[in-house]
């Protein structure tokens, strides 16, 4: 809102509305105007900006490689254009549905358990305090610094066939052993559960500083009514947390169609008969790709990738806005 | 109010969010200002150099000029590199007036440099191919990466290595469009497909290895040491070692582009499915084999058959490059159990190129550079240097032939392979004192393939070839290792591949054989 005020008001400030002209050198005196107003906060936010600028939107030249045959003797600009051909084999692939299938299916089942896990786990630590706290926090932050290569081996240790965790315990409870990463369905279940495991303790911090953030004030007066502790979770905590919740599930669908790499291909290991239900586009890429070194078909994948993640962020952002103006991220 | 009060909050985390994924992306950039980073080195090293040069007299009329070498290393040589270095550069002054920064990547961080360097136009000079490995041959030549070296080029500048190379293996060194840009590191050209097995078992069940002549004559083995031993392994395979099959009646090595058959004087070539169906019946066999036990339950999970034969329990195992001399290395693999090696394929030549120097498009002195490569293949003296280090600091010499490397001595690349013409190395303890004639004529009596010297250029079938690759990674390892049933995974195997695009693949292929074969005046 504070942005289109500027524009309401130049207008009415310019002479002749329709000479363009005068309405640009009114636009600029007052980009000066708000410049010379904002300008410790422009300083200050200088820095971040920069950093943006050259980590993330100068590589953002390279996305034409998508576009091109690159070669090193001619550089990314002097390479020849090849219109769509680099998108060509991810089309044609016999297998397009089956990974863009299971790339979306994980993603939204990672979201979801994540974001619900991380929000109980979140109300649960916020009724704590004291030493015990600082515990339940490392414990649960503490896989989310584990490499997946690392994972990979924790996973091998439970699913080996011989000398696995879980084969053991079924072979104690009478029951058959499992050759778990020559089967499909297990997999559905094992990795939304090592992604949670994994991941959940982040979030679950970010939700726990939204919590601490809302001011004591409104549980005080909640007790003084004789609200009960469950009351007040889902009364005052969770409304509060809402736009939090939907800023990170927003984010969270940018990267709906970009997998989880490391978590695909270390723990199922990249044994083919698990495929089925393990198979992501990054993988996929990955295999098709490793042999011939083909940099622009990857750059390719990764714009589509990042296009559909754009789309994605823009569309829930839209129904949020149409539901409740107040919590859309833009 | 209330949502203004929170507004700093988000603002927060937003930003941490975006730093979050700022450091995300950072991560695959990583390789390119550290390259940068080394290149901003050898500026001011070579200017130091140079000025020290220009002090004493040139000794030859070349002008005086630095070489960057890179080279792909298994792990660090030492802290040692750098006295190492320097002394090559006095060796080289005098030779060719030139001094040359080495600089080792290791295996993992090779690809990922040479790509970050090319990527940036850094002027080094030197680096190390392969055809199918690092630096892959084929594909970085089509992006334009390495400089041609044309036969005058080399005649001039890299004769005396070039003699030590036998003509009929030349051609191997050419790429798609019939030109030569590398030259090769010679070593073991020959491949021969052999079983590994282990001699205790050999001498306590009597095996007499002279009647294995494929994988199907090892079965009453397996069969004997899983009923008796109990523990072992008795055929150990995985992800990154199978192929067990090899086809008597074709000329098909692994790694050549196109397979035929012995018998047939057109030489057509063999498609993917008909090849599969020639091994329906080894793929039943190894899922019984799998089935009773013989196998390692884990072949197609384990990444790496080494982790499973260091402990010593694998009784057969899987040689792609049987060499002479190779049991030594292997005994070490197996646990320090000693290993026969029991040929089960004829002899091919496999090729020169599976090792190579390249030199750089943007190389400021690529005569000078071949010119160490030249040296690098006929100068026992230099090549010694540069993989064994100083005598007398980094090993010992033992007679003529022998040394003895001196343990934790500050420089050890182990990689003779990556430098130069392998038969000018000093043989290492344990080693036949033949091992080098013997490997010379192994290499010279292998059967040269016709297909030696054919590539695929898949300009045309890239988005097939790319999709084709990866419905290949999800089936072989399972059917090789004998996990899955062939009778129903090798038809859903075919059927993919041919709704992948097999056969405008394979008619692409066939055409760039046919003018391959009528080139060579064989059709």
């Amino acid at each position: 809102m504070a942005k289109t005020q500027p524009v309401k008001l130049s207008a009415a400030d310019s002479p002749v509305p329709g000479d363009p002209q005068a309405r640009r050198t009114s636009w600029i005196r007052n980009e000066i105007r708000l410049f010379r107003k904002n300008r410790e906060l422009l300083i200050l936010a200088l820095p971040g900006i920069l950093f943006k600028l050259v980590i993330a939107y100068l590589p953002m030249i390279g996305l034409i490689l998508a576009f091109k045959n690159f070669r090193y003797d001619r550089g990314i600009f002097g390479s020849e254009w090849v219109g769509f051909r680099n998108f060509e084999f991810l089309f044609k692939a016999e297998d397009a549905y089956r990974i863009i299938r299971n790339t979306l299916l994980y993603n939204f089942a990672y979201i979801i358990t994540g974001t619900i896990a991380a929000l109980l786990l979140a109300l649960l630590l916020n009724e704590l305090s004291g030493r015990l706290m600082k515990i339940y926090q490392t414990v649960l932050f503490l896989p989310f610094f584990l490499s997946m290569v690392l994972v990979g081996y924790i996973g091998n240790a439970f699913l080996d066939f011989e000398n696995g965790f879980a084969n053991k315990v079924l072979a104690f409870l009478g029951l058959p052993e499992h050759n778990w990463y020559l089967e499909t369905a297990p997999w559905i279940y094992i990795l939304p559960l090592i992604a949670l495991w994994k991941g959940v303790g982040f979030s679950t911090l970010v939700y726990y500083a939204g919590m601490t953030g809302i001011s004591t004030e409104y549980y005080e007066a909640a007790k003084l009514d004789g609200a009960t502790r469950i009351q007040m979770m889902t009364r005052i905590t969770l409304p509060l947390l809402k736009p939090l919740v939907i800023i990170l599930f927003i984010l969270g669908l940018g990267n709906i169609f970009r997998g989880d790499f490391g978590l695909h291909y270390f723990i199922p290991n990249n044994v083919g008969p698990n495929f089925p239900t393990t198979d992501i586009i990054d993988t996929y890429v990955y295999r098709a790709l490793t042999k011939l070194g083909d940099i622009n078909s990857a750059a390719a994948v990764g714009f589509l990738q990042s296009f559909v993640g754009l789309i994605t962020v823009v569309s829930a952002n839209y129904i949020v806005r149409r539901i409740d103006r107040d919590n859309a991220l833009f | 109010m209330r949502k203004g009060k929170r507004i700093p909050q988000y603002m927060l985390l937003l930003s941490l969010a975006a730093l979050a994924a700022c450091s995300n992306n950072n991560n695959g950039n990583t390789a390119s200002p550290s390259a940068s980073a080394s290149d901003s080195a050898s500026p001011s090293a070579s200017a130091s150099a140079s000025a020290s040069a220009s002090a004493e007299a040139t000794p030859a009329e070349l002008p005086e000029v630095n070489l960057t070498f890179i080279y792909p290393v298994a792990a660090n040589p030492g802290p040692d590199q750098k006295l190492v270095n320097d002394e090559i550069n006095k060796y080289l002054k005098e030779k060719i007036n030139a001094t040359v920064d080495l600089k080792p990547l290791t295996f993992d961080e090779y690809e990922p440099k040479l790509n970050a360097m090319l990527a940036a136009g850094e002027a080094f000079d030197i680096a190390w191919s392969s055809k199918g490995w690092l630096g892959n041959y084929q594909p970085y030549i089509d992006k334009g990466a390495y400089l041609e070296l044309p036969d005058d080029m080399i005649a001039k500048y890299a004769p005396d290595a070039r003699a030590n190379i036998p003509d009929k293996f030349w051609p191997d060194m050419k790429a798609a469009d019939g030109k030569v840009y590398g030259f090769p590191i010679y070593q073991i050209a020959a491949k021969q497909k052999s079983l590994i097995i282990q001699k205790r078992f050999v001498d306590k069940y009597n095996l007499d290895v002279s009647t294995i002549h494929s994988y199907k004559d090892i079965e009453p083995f397996l069969k004997t040491l899983k009923d008796n031993e109990k523990g072992i392994v008795p055929l150990g395979l995985a992800q990154n070692s199978n192929g067990l099959f090899v086809d008597p009646n074709a000329v098909a090595p692994d790694g050549a582009a196109v397979g035929y058959k012995k018998d047939d004087a057109s030489y057509a070539m063999i498609g993917k499915i008909d090849t599969l169906e020639a091994k329906k019946d080894f793929y039943a066999t190894m899922h019984n084999w799998y089935q009773a036990g013989y196998i390692n339950k884990d072949a197609p999970v384990l990444q790496n058959i080494n982790d499973l034969k260091g402990k010593g329990n694998v009784a057969v195992s899987l040689e792609f490059t049987s060499k002479p001399g190779g049991e030594i290395g292997e005994k070490a693999i197996n646990g320090g159990n000693d290993v026969v090696y029991v040929p089960i394929s004829d002899s091919y030549f496999t090729g020169i190129a599976s090792a190579m120097h390249v030199i750089n498009k943007n190389s400021k002195n690529p005569e000078r550079a071949l010119m160490l490569i030249n040296l690098l293949n006929t100068d026992k003296y230099l090549y010694n240097l540069i993989c064994n280090g100083i005598e007398g600091k980094h090993y010992t010499k033992t007679d003529d032939k022998f040394i003895a490397p001196i343990d934790g001595s500050g420089y050890a690349p182990n990689g003779d392979w990556v430098f130069g013409n392998q038969f000018n190395a000093f043989l290492k303890p344990g080693m036949d004192p033949d091992t080098w004639e013997k490997t010379i004529k192994l290499n010279d009596s292998a059967v040269v393939p016709v297909s030696n010297g054919f590539s695929i250029n898949e300009e045309k079938i890239k988005a097939e070839g790319a999709n084709l690759n990866a419905v290949g990674n999800e089936y072989s390892t399972a059917l090789e290792t004998g996990a899955v049933d062939p009778a129903k995974m090798l038809p859903e195997f075919e059927n993919k591949l041919k709704a992948s695009g097999l056969e405008k693949y394979e008619a692409e292929v066939a055409t760039q054989w046919d003018a391959f074969l009528k080139g060579k005046g064989m059709r």
